[in-house]
């Protein structure tokens, strides 16, 4: 104990810390029938430290080449002490990180909660979400097996149909004209230097917006929230926090025992492509649409009208706080709230579409 | 550098495009091959028309020969009572009986083929004349097979060209045209019933169509005495071993065909265990009691080969079973298909006859499957010790989240005292 508080002492005489512990106490979460909302951007943060940790683990295995990667992995899943569970708890999270980023996206819309002062939180957020994204891309292909190489392959012939710059962006994601060996070298340097980097600054910021701005109330609950006592940081909000971790935790667990992540088969660029290759299930939705439309709409190729449209609702996405005036000023939208829900149950009704479509081939 | 000097540098360019452009000019212009051929026939429409439609594709056109190379006559001339005149070699459409020797005429005369295509046999004619097709055209049959019947006459393309008739997806209904039988029973339909079928169908070029076993300009049926030669082509150590198996000499006096007696014709099927030994449908049990030497060896065959087989299934069915656990079972597939190889080959040594290197074989499969079975048995033991783990794991989350829990209500309880105190 008393050695505990000699290094408070000594960590606040030279970082002065005290004035921000002070600050955590008296920040207080509102409390409302939603308030259960707020638990899934720490939820994400959590994810993302498990993935941290083990990719540094997997790190000291991997090596980033055609010849060696996919021996690599298998060499850590078999022969490494408790390889097996670090790999499928990375592959895990991988994924529920990502579930975990889209319904807390989801519900900050939903709240419209990024009205200003809040747009700059929401535009980090959402490039942590294309960071997040960039992550499950670049890392599905490290392990080099046969789906990863033709779902990599189908997943950059997409950037390929880019009017004019298409054939220039595909060549620079692939480091030439296929998926090959300088891909891979590509996608390793994005996945464990280029994107960590670039998440690690906007997760700085967008949590220290978090921590300026505090969390939004929407307008619909403000007077529950007015009613009902605030629930302070420290430690109540905290070990809450603290208990939903956990469950992720357990859950993670659960999953790499029970459902260890597949290693499948190695990656021969000259073997066929196998039947119904699908993309993870956080691109689906695109996937499936791609494949639903016609070759051509009005004379124009329908996949790159697709992807065209896919590209304009991304940036109108990102534009919320712009577009949404009323949430500027803090008013109800029904608008806004319907065009949400719309494009939220059409991914989701279109990603389970997909997954049924590829159990059935 | 003088003035001049530069002038001339500046010049070499200019000279370079001038004698490219010179020495493109000066290549005189190739007649086509047709000549007045062609430009007659083209015009004629109908049945007349249609060899010069068929030509323009045909291999020999492409390589500068024209039609008289075949009809004869006079290529450059417009009137047609000089160009097709018997005084300028005209000979019209060739008969039957002449083909074979028109187009040998070319084809097997190794210096004038040489200027065309040197790596082309040029033994076909001689081959011909062995054949069966020869000899039905020799006793004047009017349906029997000459080069044109199975190249075409007009538009014939290398055999390497997958629009051939004899490329090896499309030979066997070219031989169907003459070669098919009523009801399926034909050697072509039987063949389309076989592993050899199958084989080329899933895309392997080099799996056996007609020409393979009869030969293809000297195609004849092959004699009991040459199937295994036949055969042997693909299947080497198989027949090695029956010419050294007590078969071959009771199949040499019973006039057996080797192969054929056991494996079928055209209809080849994929071999399976229950053919060997005396049970139902057992191939031995044709012409061994199971009570003579020959019928106890075949049952001993027979058991061995079982034995080994269910042992392999049975370990197959436990890795794959770990496997769609999760477990990464690269270890025991290597030792499964070294299984599944010394199976192969303990099926292969059955053509020897010999029980005792049967069962020698099959027994170094049955010790690669115990090793496929013992990798699967201690992979479901790294099953249970991880779910062991993970229970633990899961006891010790569970406690702390319910020890969390009971910290929040008290420290809840704690602040709705201290709010009631203030009020």
């Amino acid at each position: 104990m008393r050695s505990a508080r000699s290094a408070w002492r000594f960590l606040d005489d030279r970082l002065r810390l005290e004035p921000v512990v002070a600050f955590l106490r008296e920040k207080e979460v509102p409390r409302h029938r939603l308030t259960w909302a707020y638990f899934f951007g720490g939820l994400s943060l959590f994810f993302l430290a498990v993935q941290v940790t083990t990719g540094i683990l997997l790190l000291l295995y991997y090596r980033p080449t055609p010849e060696a990667a996919y021996e690599s992995v298998e060499f850590v899943m078999t022969r490494v002490e408790f390889g097996w569970l670090v790999r499928s708890v990375h592959a895990w999270s991988a994924n529920l990180m990502v579930l975990s980023v889209v319904v807390h996206m989801s519900s900050v819309y939903l709240m419209r909660s990024y009205g200003r002062p809040r747009d700059l939180t929401w535009w980090t957020g959402m490039l942590l979400l294309a960071a997040t994204l960039g992550f499950g891309f670049s890392g599905y292909l490290l392990p080099w097996n046969t789906l990863a190489f033709f779902a990599t392959r189908v997943g950059t012939d997409m950037v390929g149909k880019v009017p004019l710059v298409g054939g220039s962006l595909l060549r620079v994601l692939r480091g030439g004209e296929d998926v090959s060996g300088a891909t891979l070298t590509r996608f390793f340097g994005l996945h464990a230097a280029v994107l960590p980097l670039l998440a690690f600054v906007l997760l700085g910021l967008h949590l220290l917006l978090v921590q300026r701005h505090n969390v939004h109330v929407p307008p619909s609950l403000r007077e529950e929230a007015r009613r009902r006592p605030g629930i302070p940081f420290l430690p109540d909000f905290t070990l809450r926090e603290l208990v939903v971790w956990l469950i992720g935790l357990a859950l993670l667990a659960a999953l790499a025992a029970f459902r260890p992540w597949e290693l499948g088969a190695r990656a021969d660029p000259f073997a066929s492509a196998p039947a119904g290759i699908q993309p993870e299930w956080y691109f689906l939705f695109v996937f499936q649409t791609l494949k639903l439309l016609p070759a051509r709409i009005l004379g124009v190729e329908g996949e790159l009208l697709g992807l065209a449209a896919f590209g304009a609702a991304a940036v109108l996405w990102f534009l919320a706080p712009v577009l949404d005036r009323a949430s500027r000023r803090g008013e109800p939208s029904r608008t806004a709230t319907v065009v949400g829900l719309a494009v939220l149950l059409y991914a989701a009704a279109m990603t389970l579409y997909a997954a049924l479509a590829g159990r059935r081939s | 550098m003088t003035a001049a000097a530069r002038a001339a540098i500046a010049l070499i360019p200019l000279a370079l495009v001038a004698i490219i452009r010179i020495a493109a000019a000066a290549e005189p212009p190739t007649a086509p091959p047709g000549g007045t051929c062609v430009e007659c026939h083209a015009g004629l429409g109908g049945e007349l028309a249609k060899p010069v439609e068929a030509f323009t594709r045909d291999v020999h056109s492409q390589r500068g020969l024209g039609c008289t190379a075949c009809h004869g006559g006079d290529p450059t001339s417009p009137d047609q009572e000089v160009a097709m005149s018997r005084a300028k070699g005209f000979r019209g459409a060739p008969a039957l009986r002449d083909v074979p020797t028109l187009c040998g005429g070319c084809h097997a005369d190794v210096v004038f083929m040489k200027r065309y295509a040197p790596n082309l046999p040029t033994d076909q004619l001689a081959r011909y004349v062995t054949s069966r097709h020869a000899t039905e055209l020799a006793r004047g049959n009017p349906r029997a097979a000459v080069c044109s019947s199975c190249h075409q006459a007009h538009g014939i393309v290398s055999t390497r060209d997958a629009r051939s008739p004899v490329y090896p997806t499309r030979v066997a209904s070219t031989c169907a045209r003459c070669h098919a039988r009523p009801g399926g029973q034909g050697p072509v339909e039987r063949w389309e019933r076989s592993v050899h079928h199958a084989a080329l169908v899933a895309g392997d070029l080099s799996a056996p169509t007609c020409p393979r076993c009869h030969g293809s300009h000297g195609a004849a049926p092959p004699g009991v005495e040459s199937v295994p030669a036949v055969c042997g082509q693909c299947h080497p150590r198989n027949m090695q071993l029956f010419r050294g198996s007590p078969h071959l000499s009771a199949f040499e006096a019973g006039s057996l065909s080797a192969c054929g007696e056991c494996h079928g014709h055209h209809d080849i099927l994929h071999p399976d265990d229950a053919w060997v030994g005396v049970g139902k449908g057992a191939v031995c049990a044709r012409c061994h009691a199971p009570d003579d030497p020959g019928g106890e060896a075949a049952a001993k065959l027979a058991a061995d080969l079982g034995g080994a087989t269910a042992l392999l299934r049975n370990a197959e069915a436990r890795v794959e079973a770990a496997r769609e656990r999760g477990m990464l079972m690269t270890d025991a597939q290597v030792a499964l298909e070294d299984a599944r190889q010394q199976i192969v080959q303990a099926r292969t040594l059955v053509h020897a006859a010999y029980p005792r290197q049967v069962d020698e074989q099959t027994r170094q499969a049955s010790v690669a499957s115990r090793k496929a079975l013992d990798l699967a048995s201690r992979a479901f033991g790294e099953i249970r010790y991880r779910r062991t783990g993970l229970l633990v794991a899961l006891v010790v989350i569970l406690v702390t989240i319910v020890a969390l829990l009971l910290q929040i209500r008290v420290v809840d309880a704690r602040r709705r005292q201290a709010n009631a105190g203030r009020r």
